[in-house]
């Protein structure tokens, strides 16, 4: 078989992998986000009908001419900090469907289906780890790029119905595009800071019994106590609240990317990560 | 053929480079219970092998065992491969359908071709569009809106557009009714066997394979108690309808069972050895009608006490 074969048939079955997961968990990638996308939009118009005309006149006039003749690149920033929430909705959709994922595989009868097909434990767990880190973020994306351009032709229309000119158009498309990549490199930069996250979670979903999440969540208190009875630290505590703010998830520009993703705790999460990944395929081997 | 009697009981040449799956001392427990007890097996190549056996007996561990699907202890090798080390490379060489409702509920006929088309190598998906346009079902609709015939057809499509050499087949007509359960067997040997696959079945249905077979497996209670060839079968038992004044003469002859039916009984013998079997017969002819027991009869009399 030649080498472009073999490439052929590795990427289809990744993409296999991956449909399978997104048509799997519809409801939880694209309809959840899809939700909160809408009720976003919703919020946000009901926010502004509470403006009188004149206010919502000279918002439109901010909003579409304030940023006339500014560098896109040094606004960004600001507007991807405000969509900082959206990393909270993907990174809770992510372990979502990671605790669930293992764990409905072994629970339903269509286990045996998926069993049938030559695909390894390995290559099932990882597609699993590739969908939480990338899938979700750039469906998530998509769907926030979707809504927010609607929002954006509809206040557009809006503004140009009540006089207001659009002189700063072009400059607040750039910078809202820069932005919406931002908030997804910085989606894909939390999954990755989340690996160990990622790893305990696919552990117990592998193995549990039951409720996977809550077994991993319990799992985590359990040896948090342990090391302050028997070692009279925190560390374990220390070491999670410093990776659960979405904020330092925040990726500003493509330097700031590459100096996340090459830093000592990013590289050491990524083994860690891998180890407790590595540990879940085994459970899922067993798990018979 | 080679027949042991007790545990070791095991079909075809012992280690031939032809056996599609051989197992020695194959054991596997859960917590106290033992669903396999040291099973050895031997299943050569080309064969439609049936295994028999009463429920809990351990008929689904060995099956999960031969795809990698149970972590069994013992030698084990299934056309070349040990499942538990290489499941996905056996798996391209084999297929296992465990009963009629694995199939993904909420996936689109149309998705669960597209997955298997991705995956699988050796998938011929117009085969399967072919087999799919002879029946009613509608690619777009979801699996979970089929009719549990519908979805075994979809699975036998899916099953017969990949070239394999082994078939596992755990009670594939489970729940279907009788004329989904003919047509799933009438498919598999008319569109799907060609004498080059193995075959491995078991059910609880086992008048509706037998036609099938030419292989057989009696488990019970993760032991294997009984196996033969189909046509050593028929030369090795025999079945007398025994009228009441022969009763006493059939009874020395030490049936391995009896049924009473209207008017008489029906005696089941099992002959020493394939060789003595013609004088044998001739012997129960002078007791009643002689016929050829069906599996569910032997099956009966070598297990009929396992639930007391």
């Amino acid at each position: 078989m030649s080498d472009s074969s073999i490439v052929t048939l590795a990427a289809r079955r990744w993409r296999g992998l991956l449909m399978r997961e997104i048509r799997e968990n519809r409801s939880l990638m694209l309809y959840a986000p899809c939700l909160l996308v809408l009720v976003a939009i919703l919020l946000g118009l009901r926010l502004f009908t509470l403006f009188s005309l004149e206010r919502q006149t000279a918002a439109m006039d901010l909003l579409f001419n304030r940023f006339e003749g500014i560098n896109a690149l040094e606004l960004a920033p600001l507007l991807t900090s405000a969509g900082a929430l959206n990393l909270v909705f993907i990174v809770g959709i992510a372990l979502s469907y990671l605790a669930t994922s293992l764990y409905s595989d072994r629970r339903e009868l269509s286990y045996f289906f998926w069993q049938s097909m030559p695909i390894s434990d390995r290559a099932t767990v990882m597609s699993k780890v590739a969908t939480s880190v990338l899938v979700i973020p750039a469906i998530y994306l998509a769907i926030l790029t979707l809504g927010s351009m609607i929002l954006f032709i509809s206040a557009a229309v809006y503004s140009f119905s009540l006089g207001v000119e659009l002189n700063g158009l072009v400059e607040l498309v750039s910078t809202m595009s820069i932005a919406l990549g931002f908030i997804g490199l910085s989606a894909v930069t939390a999954m990755l800071w989340l690996l160990p996250a990622v790893g305990w979670i696919l552990l117990f979903s592998a193995y549990a019994t039951r409720v996977p999440l809550l077994w991993a969540i319990g799992g985590l208190v359990a040896l948090s106590l342990l090391e302050e009875v028997v070692l009279s630290s925190n560390t374990i505590d220390t070491w999670i609240a410093s990776r659960s703010s979405p904020w330092q998830y925040l990726v500003f520009s493509i330097d700031d990317l590459g100096a996340r993703l090459f830093s000592y705790d990013m590289l050491f999460g990524a083994l860690l990560g891998g180890i407790l990944i590595s540990g879940a395929i085994l459970m899922r081997r067993f798990a018979d | 053929m080679e027949e042991l009697t007790g545990d070791g009981l095991t079909l075809g040449d012992r280690g031939s480079p032809e056996s599609a799956i051989r197992a020695r001392q194959l054991r596997k427990s859960y917590g106290k219970f033992v669903a396999l007890d040291g099973i050895d097996l031997d299943i050569p190549k080309g064969a439609i092998c049936g295994l028999i056996g009463p429920n809990g007996a351990g008929k689904t561990t060995v099956l999960k065992s031969l795809v990698g699907l149970c972590d069994a202890g013992g030698d084990l090798a299934v056309i070349g491969h040990d499942p538990r080390l290489a499941r996905e490379a056996l798996m391209q060489d084999a297929c296992f359908i465990a009963d009629v409702g694995v199939l993904p509920k909420s996936l689109r006929v149309i998705d669960v071709l597209d997955y298997v088309d991705d995956v699988h190598p050796k998938f011929d998906r117009e085969k399967a569009l072919r087999f799919l346009s002879t029946t009613d079902i509608d690619l777009r609709k979801r699996v979970k809106a089929l009719s549990k015939g519908m979805v075994t057809q979809l699975h036998l499509a899916l099953v017969m557009a990949i070239d394999v050499e082994l078939l596992i087949l755990d009670e594939p007509t489970l729940g279907l009714d009788i004329i989904y359960r003919q047509e799933f067997y009438d498919r598999l040997l008319t569109q799907f066997y060609d004498g080059r696959q193995t075959i491995v079945i078991s059910t609880h249905q086992v008048e509706e394979i037998e036609s099938l077979l030419s292989h057989l497996i009696f488990i019970s209670r993760g032991k294997i108690v009984f196996s033969t060839e189909m046509e050593a079968l028929q030369r090795r038992f025999v079945e007398v309808a025994v009228t009441p004044e022969n009763f006493s003469l059939a009874d020395e002859l030490k049936p391995i069972h009896t049924r009473s039916t209207l008017g008489g009984k029906d005696y089941l013998f099992e002959t020493d050895d394939d060789e003595q079997a013609t004088p044998d017969r001739r012997q129960f002819e002078r007791l009643g009608r002689v016929s050829t027991p069906s599996v569910a009869d032997v099956f009966l009399a070598k297990l009929g006490g396992v639930h007391e």
